[in-house]
């Protein structure tokens, strides 16, 4: 049984991209759906709305999260990062973004926030993955054009040169991973 | 390669909450468990527990769950407390199942939960989903519920009433249904700790991170040869997770050699009755069961079997 009147709104703070905000939302409204049309960031895609693919991943905390099966009012006091913020203000593309691009990680682009932002996180725990790790990490983003492979040559490639600006005694202007 | 299209404005004051997917429902955060707790007394109003949301959240967009009150305890970390002592490893429900797979105490004292958190859903889910969640929803394919049920490990509930431990034996009565009242909150999870025991959680699924199809938990210890004590569960081959009875006690009567423990996975595939449906057939899960079953106590007594 739901109620039929209209629900109260509920407060909820957390920091989007760096940007601290504060929102009266219903408490059904989906993280994904504050994300794309509250804030405008649509590079968040929502397909399966049930977990599965990982069209919606962004970074709570530096983690991997499904946005489209948690509740904005759920990352309250949170630290929300979506693809639009992971390149530095000095660069147009974030490292990894730039190994996409080099390896051929993507086609038609719609998975690929999702498996840009999960390689992201992979790397900052696991900054040389193994192929079979890299598989692992991202099996629960599915991409219907690559066949992958091109996905995971990109991960090796953005863990590959992360660790090779890290060790490099030349200052790099990117930022960190 | 830089994106020319203008940025539009943080906030769009214009978009309506009303066409997002799940139904309409009253929310509460409270930070303690005493205020939880009284939230989910009220009887009259039908409240469901919010953990990670992993399980709940997807069924409240496809409207299958249609909570009045939704009480997240996301915010009480009184429930993400993580303890061993000599005896037992307690988990509090709260717990993320991420931090659950990388918590010294889990590794040391319920091996069985690592191995099977590996198989569960994938790291985004684990980032959020919690362990006691994961119990609770009692999902016939879940993991966490098989290797409870193999530990032989237990539950806490509580209510206003007080706290109550539930033997996994007695926890899961049918599908996405556990003993627990509406008036009480899964608060913890025990596991005897057996530091004598080997485990193997195995599964198998149309691709890693879905639901289980068959798996198999088990826990044996060795004595002078001979087994002395054997735990077999199974998921995916009823409405809940089940003990092979049968099998365990066959299996008390011999060791660990390769031909013992393919009679005992047969005998773990006679016991089960389960049924045609969307994803396997019957004869397909028994089959699977008795290879799931062999492989999973050969992983804990590391014999080698031929291969078949």
């Amino acid at each position: 049984m739901t109620t039929d009147e209209k629900t109260e709104a509920h407060p909820v703070e957390f920091e989007l991209n760096g940007r601290r905000i504060r929102l009266q939302v219903d408490p059904r409204t989906l993280l994904a759906d504050v994300v794309r049309h509250e804030a405008g960031l649509t590079g968040l895609k929502i397909a399966c709305e049930q977990g599965v693919c990982g069209s919606c991943t962004v970074l709570e905390d530096g983690r991997p999260i499904r946005s489209c099966i948690t509740l904005a009012v759920q990352v309250d006091g949170s630290s929300i990062e979506t693809i639009e913020s992971i390149a530095g203000h000095s660069a147009d593309l974030h490292p990894i973004q730039e190994s996409f691009q080099r390896e051929h990680g993507l086609q038609c682009g719609f998975c690929t926030p999702g498996m840009v932002l999960t390689a992201k996180a992979l790397l900052a725990e696991n900054p040389d993955p193994s192929e079979q790790e890299i598989r692992e990490y991202l099996s629960g983003n599915v991409c219907r054009c690559t066949g992958y492979v091109g996905i995971v040559a990109s991960v090796r490639d953005a863990a590959r040169c992360t660790r090779s600006a890290r060790t490099s005694t030349v200052g790099t202007e990117g930022e960190g991973v | 390669m830089t994106c020319n299209t203008a940025r539009p404005p943080l906030l769009r004051p214009d978009w309506s909450s009303d066409v997002v997917k799940p139904p309409r429902f009253r929310y509460v955060r409270p930070t303690t468990l005493d205020e939880a707790l009284d939230l989910r007394a009220d009887e009259d109003i039908e409240s469901v527990i919010l953990a990670g949301g992993q399980s709940l959240i997807p069924m409240m967009n496809f409207r299958l769950a249609r909570p009045e009150l939704v009480i997240d305890i996301g915010g009480i970390k009184e429930l993400r407390a993580i303890s061993r002592t000599t005896d037992a490893l307690v988990v509090g429900a709260g717990t993320r199942q991420a931090d659950a797979l990388i918590a010294p105490e889990v590794a040391s004292g319920a091996p069985l939960f690592i191995q099977a958190l590996r198989h569960v859903g994938h790291v985004a889910i684990r980032n959020r989903g919690t362990v006691g969640g994961s119990i609770a929803h009692a999902d016939p394919a879940a993991e966490l519920p098989v290797a409870l049920l193999a530990l032989d490990g237990s539950v806490v509930a509580q209510d206003r009433s007080g706290r109550r431990t539930v033997r996994a034996t007695e926890l899961f009565e049918t599908a996405f249904t556990t003993s627990l009242r509406s008036t009480e909150i899964l608060v913890e999870v025990h596991a005897p700790v057996e530091p004598r025991a080997q485990v193997s959680f195995v599964e198998i699924s149309r691709r890693h991170g879905d639901f289980a199809l068959v798996s198999a938990a088990v826990s044996t210890t060795v004595d002078d040869g001979r087994f002395s004590s054997v735990r077999i569960a199974l998921g995916g081959v009823a409405h809940v997770p089940v003990r092979c009875e049968a099998a365990e006690q066959l299996a008390l009567e011999g060791g660990p050699t390769a031909d013992h423990i393919r009679e005992v996975a047969r005998a773990a595939a006679a016991g089960i009755d389960p049924s045609d449906d969307f994803h396997a057939t019957a004869a397909y899960r028994r089959q699977v069961t008795a290879v799931l079953v062999e492989r999973a106590i050969t992983d804990t007594c590391g014999v080698l079997t031929e291969v078949a």
